[in-house]
């Protein structure tokens, strides 16, 4: 079994299986595209300490069957191993959402979305912008409006 | 020195806090949809999530988002309809909310038993009911209620009118429009209801009883032309008014032929 050498953007350099490393449609397109190499493909948008959460991600899940079905995808929910796996804090949880987008890897991607999703379900909008430091940025004017419009939907 | 240092501090604890790179925000808008879609399971939370910034705002703008929270609250009727991706022909959101709002008056609505009423009458005492108001109208008691003083405009009998105008016609001859004119509809002179020319008539009693049908039984007997003479053929006359057969009331078979009578 062959390896596959990656390079994070900070110059760190990662020895994977191959098959592991295929678990990102992106590498696996680049290693069809250039063929058998000795040289470590770079990976400039992912960090060594992302690019390690991410291989070991793949490395887990190496031997699981790809679901191409959008619906089952959705609906299944996260298993206990990834659960635990996403327990990190919120700004590394969005980097290797970013890097999963970015390496093309969509079972971490919906892991990832799946996880902020639980964390945002059943929270009203002032608790978004406290959990996700997100500034309100409407005026007075557009916040009175919004709020007339959804008058309706508060009493749940 | 020390003021000075509690200042950088706080300044760059606000720049930390304030910074979208450490928010949700940095994500790109797909990504963000994709997480909308796992949350597109009630109205209320992509609602909230709109309220939260101005890029929410537009972002859960998104059919689709709306498409798949129909989808998932209907999936019976969702599964029947297709979302239109070339034109958009549903606003998702409007009907996902308007379905919504439905929804939440349905729950104020109360599915309580209605009361029997045993003072209505059955069907089967309604027409000896009808018989006996027709009575009682003839003589108006003080006392009774006033839908049976109900009266209408007092309608000439069929019968009588049209005896009275085959006598007029009769000069077929005569060229005098007067001869032909139709008599007064609205004169109350002739009734043969049997309750005599009364006007106070209940509004379900029938115009004549089984009396007045004999009287036209034996009118179209004495003068069996009336019903039996074919309509003048013009057209718009065939068609438009005695469909076949001269009627008395109607002036226009008549004119036509006594017009062909003088030419004759």
């Amino acid at each position: 079994m062959s390896n596959v050498r990656l390079l994070s953007s900070d110059n760190e350099e990662f020895v994977v299986q191959k098959e592991v490393a295929e678990r990102s449609v992106l590498i696996k397109n680049m290693l069809e595209d250039v063929g058998e190499t000795d040289s470590a493909i770079p990976l400039p948008n992912v960090t060594a300490k992302v690019l390690k959460k991410v291989i070991e991600w793949c490395d887990h899940h190496s031997s699981d069957p790809v679901t191409t079905d959008e619906t089952e995808r959705r609906t299944t929910d996260i298993d206990e191993w990834d659960q635990k796996f996403m327990e990190v804090d919120q700004e590394t949880l969005f980097d290797i959402i970013l890097a999963a987008n970015y390496l093309d890897i969509k079972p971490l991607l919906d892991v990832g979305c799946k996880t902020v999703a639980n964390m945002i379900k059943g929270k009203t909008a002032e608790e978004i912008r406290k959990i996700f430091n997100i500034v309100n940025d409407f005026t007075p004017e557009e916040e009175a409006q919004i709020r007339k419009e959804n008058e309706w939907a508060e009493d749940r | 020195m020390y003021l000075g240092s509690i200042f950088v501090f706080f300044s760059l604890l606000f720049f930390f806090i304030r910074n979208p790179f450490f928010s949700m925000e940095r994500l790109p808008d797909e990504i963000i949809l994709r997480i909308a879609s796992f949350i597109a399971t009630t109205e209320w939370q992509l609602l909230e999530l709109e309220k939260v910034s101005t890029k929410l705002r537009c972002l859960i703008q998104d059919q689709t988002l709306w498409y798949q929270l129909f989808q998932q609250n209907f999936k019976n009727w969702g599964y029947h309809i297709p979302y239109a991706f070339r034109r958009q022909l549903i606003d998702w959101r409007a009907f996902v909310i308007h379905l919504a709002k439905q929804k939440r008056r349905s729950r104020s609505l109360t599915f309580d038993f209605v009361p029997d009423e045993p003072s209505l009458d059955p069907v089967i005492n309604r027409k000896r009911k009808i018989h006996e108001l027709a009575r009682s109208s003839s003589s108006p008691s003080p006392s009774s209620p006033s839908y049976k003083n109900l009266t209408r405009p007092q309608e000439p009998n069929f019968v009588d009118n049209h005896q009275h105008y085959i006598r007029d016609s009769t000069a077929l001859s005569s060229t005098d429009d007067s001869l032909y004119t139709m008599p007064d509809m609205t004169s109350a002179s002739i009734d043969l209801s049997p309750h005599g020319p009364s006007s106070s008539i209940p509004l379900a009693e029938p115009s004549f009883d089984r009396s007045s049908l004999r009287h036209i039984f034996t009118r179209r007997l004495l003068y069996p032309s009336v019903f039996k003479t074919p309509c003048c053929g013009h057209q718009s006359c065939h068609s438009n008014w005695c469909g076949g057969y001269w009627k008395a009331s109607k002036s226009c078979c008549t004119r036509r032929l006594s017009l062909k009578a003088i030419r004759t």
